[in-house]
């Protein structure tokens, strides 16, 4: 109940973070997916939880901030959750090479799903785009979050 | 799960209360972190421009003198205008009437800002929102009670008439060319359905156009980085970059009426 609180409590403030600060951080645009990494990471360093609730907060603090349809994006995010789960359970190997492979095809079906349920739900007609650039920026925050979350774990270790 | 699911798709009934006693709550911590992502920020560009800046005060020195001779031609056109005016016996109006608001946060991945704006303060669903300088973000797209959302020109869903202005005086000053402007997402914008014959180019300013009702006639939005004109097409597009810096922006206008 407390760890679900917690989480309720992280997904908002990284939901403010995104919509306030990041902004202002935006490369050629992209601003980092910051709930999305944070429930990437959180499924590859423990996959025997289940994450089903931390992605409908994170979903819900989403579709909060956006406009239109309430629910697209925790639909989204709790897909990608399933499928993500789907993928670690029958890779079993996590090695950097697999984070960033993972990550990468999550993070472009992240999009396309959003992408076809915003089809779907709002019926209008808008295009698919492929950005390497987004994909690159949100990596590098991916990978930053991988780092610091192995330099907590060491230490939690060694105390 | 589904269960979950149908109660979150169930929230659209009353999402309107839901949102704006959220938005409520999270207004000063937004504020703050925006301001410090400002502050951040600019420090930040100010230290990576440091190179560039000679280069860029050498360019801006040339600009200067080139909108200097526009001041004095604007003035020339101005003074007429206030003979004409008086001669038609026309009062001088503000152009609309305008609400000021401030942006509290941005939706990233949908081209949306969050105003602290709402029906309290007479905001309502369609009303065009501009920048001091006139220039175009876009419109109200959803209004609550104390807040509203502003769907921006880049917006995937918004597509609006508007029109080149040729700057530069050559054989084409005076003609517009008309074509819709398309929201491309990611504050791209794409002008499309220009006649193929039109003459588009680089740097080319683009403007509002009073077709579609929209948005007021002469407010500016971009301009034109590239386009693309091919043979089998009967019409010709281009990439349009658009005039706001949302980095920059803190401030902006609601237009009530026009």
């Amino acid at each position: 109940m407390v760890k679900n609180f917690l989480f309720l409590l992280i997904f908002f403030f990284l939901s403010l973070i995104e919509q306030s600060f990041l902004v202002h951080f935006s490369f050629a645009n992209f601003t980092p997916h910051l709930i999305f990494i944070a429930i990437f990471l959180l499924i590859f360093f423990d996959l025997k939880e289940d994450w089903i609730l931390p992605a409908l907060f994170g979903g819900f603090f989403l579709d909060v901030f956006s406009g239109g349809i309430f629910g697209i994006k925790t639909l989204n995010l709790v897909f990608v959750t399933l499928f993500l789960k789907f993928v670690w359970s029958y890779i079993r190997k996590k090695s950097f090479f697999w984070f960033i492979f993972i990550f990468l095809l999550t993070l472009l079906l992240y999009d396309f799903s959003f992408f076809l349920f915003k089809i779907c739900f709002k019926r209008s007609l808008i295009s698919f785009n492929l950005e390497p650039i987004s994909l690159i920026y949100n990596l590098t925050f991916a990978i930053l979050g991988f780092l610091f979350y192995e330099i907590f774990l060491s230490l939690k270790k060694r105390f | 799960m589904i269960f979950v699911i149908l109660v979150f798709f169930s929230l659209n009934f009353f999402q309107k209360d839901l949102k704006n006693t959220l938005f409520k709550a999270s207004t000063p911590v937004l504020r703050f972190f925006w301001q410090k992502g400002r502050e951040i920020s600019s420090f930040f560009r100010g230290l990576l421009k440091s190179k560039t800046l000679e280069k860029e005060l050498e360019v801006l020195e040339l600009k200067n003198q080139e909108l200097l001779a526009e001041i004095v031609k604007l003035q020339e056109l101005k003074k007429e205008n206030e003979i004409l005016r008086e001669a038609l016996n026309i009062g001088l109006q503000e152009d609309f009437e305008l609400i000021l608001v401030k942006v509290i946060a941005k939706d990233p991945f949908e081209d949306s800002l969050l105003i602290d704006s709402g029906i309290k303060e007479g905001v309502s669903e369609g009303f065009p929102v501009i920048t001091q300088q006139k220039v175009l973000l876009g419109k109200v797209s959803e209004v609550y009670e104390d807040f509203s959302k502003i769907a921006l020109i880049s917006n995937e869903e918004i597509s609006f008439s508007a029109k080149i202005q040729k700057l530069v005086p050559s054989e084409v000053e005076g003609k517009e060319i008309k074509g819709i402007l398309k929201g491309k997402g990611n504050q791209r914008l794409s002008f499309e359905l220009a006649p193929k014959e039109a003459e588009i180019e680089k740097e080319d300013l683009l403007v509002t156009d009073i077709l579609g009702g929209i948005f007021p006639e002469g407010l500016l939005i971009g301009k034109v980085q590239e386009f693309e004109k091919l043979d089998i097409e009967p019409f010709q597009t281009a990439i349009v970059v658009p005039l706001f810096d949302l980095k920059k922006i803190e401030k902006v206008f609601l237009i009530k009426k026009w």
